[in-house]
C-alpha cells in the first residue's frame, strides 16, 4: 500500500520510534562529488520540514563533515524530537599521521592513488575515490573496545549533541573477530549503561549480519543493498532470523546506489559503476520494463516494496537535493496496482518468499 | 456522501496486437503498456472516485464491444463512450445491436476522433449528420472531440440537433501551452447558448506545458467555462492514462478541483458526479426557454 512517510512505529523491541522514511547522510558528506555546507543545510532543513525525524550518519561520511552538518541542524531542535544513529569501527586520523604510519589498519581505498587503489588519474594523489571535498583526515579501521568508546566520544563532539540513540558497527566485513570480541561488548555496555537505546551493525552483506544475530544480542541492523527490489538475498538468511528474534531492519541503499532510480550503464551499483555488474543492470532494466508497462515509476516500486517486509522498520534515503527528497516522498505515496507485484512475480523477478505490498487507502 | 464520477478515461493494452493505437506515436511512448481496471483502481481509491466512464480510443467497433464487456465485469465502470462508423448507412442497426447486447446498457454515448480527420468540417458531412441523428434516435449522447479548428462544425451540429445531448470533450482542447484565448473563446462560448451541451473539464494538462504546467495555467479556462455554462453543465474527467504524459491522476484531480475554485458543496458534487449522470440520461434535453 502507499507509504505515508510520517507514519511512525517502534524500532523492534526498543523504545525508539521511527518514521517510515529516514534520512541518510552519506551523500551530504560528499559521496562521489563535493557538497557545500550551505547545500547540506538547505536539504536538511527541508527534511525536517517534511517531518523526517530519523537521521543516520557515520564518521566515514565526508570524514566527519556529515556528522558536523547533521549536528548543526539537529541542535536547533529539542533532543527528544528526533532519533539519530551513527557508526563505529573507523577512527579519523590526520592524513599526515595515516601516511606516516603504514602499520595502521588503513581503509586503503580511501587513500586514493597513494596506494594505487581507486583514486583518479592525474596528480590529485590523495583524493578519496568515494568522498570529495573532505578535510585532511582519513579513516582507520579499529573495532577494539577502546576505539569504539573513543569513536562515540568523537561523534558526540562532532554532532554537538548530548546523546546518540543508535550505534551501528560499520562495515566489519574483514574484522569479524574484533567486531564481535571488542566492538560488540563496548556497544552492549553503552546500551546497558543507558548511553544509547539500540545497538546493531550496518553492512552491505546479510551473511555476517545473520551471524551477529545468532551470536549476539542486537536490537537492529542497517542493511544496505541486500534487500531491495533488485536484490533480495537477505531473505535467505537474515530476514527470517530477524523476525524470529524481533530484530528490526533499517534499509539503506534501497536504490542499489542509484541503479533502481535510473538504470543505465552510467548508474552506480554497490558504490561502483553498474556496467561492471551487467547482470544486475539487465535485471534492473527488466524491473523497469514491468513497472512502465503498468504505469508505475520504478522508484515507487523500489521504495514501497521493502516496506512490505514485517522486519523492516524504516528506510533511510540518501539524497543530495531538495528535489530528490520531494521525489522520494512522492514515490512512497504513489498508488501501485496489486497487479504490478503479480507481474513481477510471474516474470521471476521476485524472491519466492518476498512479501509484497497490498493496495489500501493512503 | 455524493457519488464521485470520473466522466472520461481510457483503457488499453499495447502489449497485445489486437488493436492499432495509431495516435500513440513514439513521443507518447511513456503511456504505452497495460492500462486496465487494475492499473486505474489504486488512483480511484487514492482520490475517492466511485465510478467512471471509459471512452473509446480508436475507431474500432471491437474496442467498444470490449469496453462493454469490461464495464459488465468491473465494479467501478458505470458507462462506455463507444465508437461506431457514423458514415455507414447501417449505423442505426449497428447501434441497435450494441444496445441489444447483455452489456449494452452500459453504452451511454458515441464519439469519433473528429480532430484526426483531414476535413475540419467532417461533422457536417451529410453521411455523418445522418449517423449523429441515429445516435440521437437511439437515445444516446454524442461526445464532440474537436479543437478550436473544428469547433464551428461542432456548434453547427449542436444547432442541427436541438433534441440531442452533446458533451464537448476536453474543453475543446485550447492550446494552453501557448495561452490560447482566441479563437477558443469566441468559438466555445456560443455553445453555452444551447442547453443540450455539457463540457468535460478534462484533458487540460496535456494541452499545457507537460513539464512546467501548474493548476494556475488551467484556472482561466475553467473560470470562463463556469461563467458561460454554469456549474451544472461541467463534468470532471481525468483523461487517464493520457494524462500521464504530463502528470498523475491525483495531480489532474487536484488541479481540476483547484481550477474550479470556490463552489458550493452542491455545485462541486455536480461537477464531480451529478452532471455526468444528467448528460447521459436517456431523455430529451430541455429546450432552452428564451426570455
Amino acid at each position: 500500500m502507499p507509504v505515508n512517510h510520517l507514519e511512525v512505529g517502534p524500532l523492534g523491541r526498543t523504545k525508539l520510534q521511527v518514521g517510515r522514511l529516514g534520512f541518510g547522510m552519506a551523500p551530504l558528506g560528499g559521496l562521489y562529488s563535493p557538497v557545500t555546507d550551505e547545500q547540506a543545510a538547505t536539504v536538511l532543513a527541508h527534511a525536517w520540514d517534511l517531518g523526517i525525524r530519523y537521521y543516520d550518519v557515520a564518521p566515514l561520511y565526508g570524514y566527519g563533515q556529515a556528522e558536523q552538518r547533521l549536528g548543526r541542524m539537529l541542535q536547533q531542535h529539542p533532543r527528544d524530537e528526533f532519533v539519530i544513529s551513527t557508526k563505529v569501527g573507523r577512527l579519523l586520523y590526520p592524513l599526515a599521521e595515516v601516511l606516516a604510519h603504514p602499520e595502521l589498519d588503513r581503509d586503503l581505498q580511501r587513500l586514493g592513488s597513494v596506494t594505487g587503489i581507486g583514486g583518479e588519474t592525474g596528480g590529485e594523489e590523495l583524493n578519496d575515490w568515494y568522498y570529495r571535498g573532505v578535510p585532511d583526515v582519513r579513516p582507520v579501521y579499529d573495532y577494539s573496545y577502546d576505539a569504539i568508546m573513543r569513536s562515540v566520544e568523537s561523534s558526540l563532539k562532532r554532532t554537538g549533541l548530548p546523546r546518540l540513540d543508535i550505534l551501528w558497527i560499520h562495515d566489519p566485513d574483514t574484522h569479524w573477530e574484533q567486531a564481535i570480541g571488542g566492538a560488540y561488548p563496548a556497544l552492549a555496555d553503552l546500551r546497558s549503561q543507558g548511553v544509547v537505546s539500540a545497538i546493531g551493525a550496518g553492512m552491505n552483506q546479510s551473511e555476517m549480519l545473520a551471524r551477529f544475530a545468532r551470536e549476539g544480542d542486537f536490537d537492529a541492523f542497517m542493511l544496505a543493498g541486500r534487500y531491495t527490489l533488485l536484490d533480495q538475498r537477505a531473505l535467505d538468511d537474515l530476514l527470517p532470523l530477524c523476525i524470529e528474534k524481533g530484530i528490526a531492519i533499517v534499509i539503506a541503499g534501497v536504490m542499489n546506489s542509484g541503479l533502481l532510480a535510473n538504470p543505465t550503464p552510467e548508474s552506480h551499483f554497490d558504490y561502483g559503476p553498474a556496467n561492471e555488474a551487467q547482470e544486475w543492470l539487465d535485471k534492473a532494466l527488466r524491473l523497469k520494463a514491468v513497472c512502465e508497462r503498468n504505469g508505475v515509476p520504478l522508484r515507487a516500486a523500489a521504495l514501497q516494496f521493502v516496506h512490505a517486509h514485517p522486519a523492516v522498520a524504516t528506510v533511510v534515503a540518501g539524497v543530495r537535493t531538495v528535489a530528490h527528497l520531494d521525489d522520494t516522498v512522492e514515490n512512497l505515496r504513489f498508488p501501485i496496482p496489486d497487479v504490478l507485484w503479480d507481474d513481477l512475480r510471474s516474470e521471476g523477478l521476485l524472491h519466492k518468499e518476498a512479501p509484497t505490498p497490498k493496495l489500501g487507502k493512503v | 456522501m455524493a457519488v464521485i464520477t470520473d466522466s472520461h478515461h481510457h483503457f488499453w493494452d499495447t502489449t497485445k496486437p489486437d488493436f492499432d493505437y495509431y495516435w500513440m506515436t513514439d513521443d507518447l511512448a511513456v503511456i504505452r503498456g497495460v492500462r486496465g481496471p487494475e492499473q486505474l483502481r489504486p488512483w480511484l481509491e487514492a482520490k475517492g472516485v466511485d465510478r467512471t466512464v471509459v471512452v473509446q480510443t480508436i475507431p474500432s467497433l471491437r474496442e467498444t464491444e470490449l469496453f462493454l464487456e469490461t464495464a459488465a465485469v468491473t465494479d467501478f465502470v458505470a458507462g462506455v463512450v463507444g465508437w461506431v462508423d457514423l458514415t455507414d448507412a447501417a449505423v442505426g442497426d449497428t447501434i441497435a445491436a450494441l444496445k441489444a447486447r447483455p452489456d449494452g446498457r452500459y453504452l451511454v454515448s458515441i464519439r469519433h476522433q473528429v480532430h484526426d480527420e483531414a476535413d475540419p468540417e467532417w461533422l457536417l458531412r451529410p453521411d455523418v449528420k445522418r449517423g449523429i441523428a441515429a445516435v440521437g434516435q437511439a437515445g444516446l449522447t454524442y461526445d464532440i472531440l474537436v479543437r478550436s479548428l473544428e469547433l464551428p462544425s461542432g456548434l453547427a451540429t449542436v444547432q442541427a440537433f436541438p433534441g440531442m445531448r452533446f458533451v464537448v470533450d476536453h474543453i475543446a482542447k485550447p492550446n494552453i501551452k501557448q495561452g490560447e484565448i482566441e479563437p477558443w473563446t469566441s468559438r466555445m462560448r456560443p455553445l453555452a447558448e444551447h442547453p443540450n451541451v455539457w463540457v468535460k473539464v478534462s484533458g487540460m494538462i496535456t494541452e499545457a506545458d507537460w513539464e512546467k504546467w501548474t493548476p494556475d495555467d488551467l484556472a482561466p479556462y475553467v473560470r470562463n467555462l463556469l461563467e458561460w455554462f454554469g456549474p451544472h453543465r461541467l463534468m470532471f474527467g481525468s483523461d487517464w492514462p493520457v494524462c500521464e504524459l504530463a502528470g498523475t491522476y491525483a495531480q489532474v484531480y487536484d488541479a481540476a478541483a483547484y481550477a474550479l475554485g470556490d463552489l458550493s458543496a452542491d455545485e462541486r458534487a455536480a461537477v464531480f458526479g451529478g452532471n455526468a449522470i444528467e448528460a447521459s440520461q436517456r431523455r430529451r434535453a430541455r429546450r432552452r426557454v428564451r426570455g
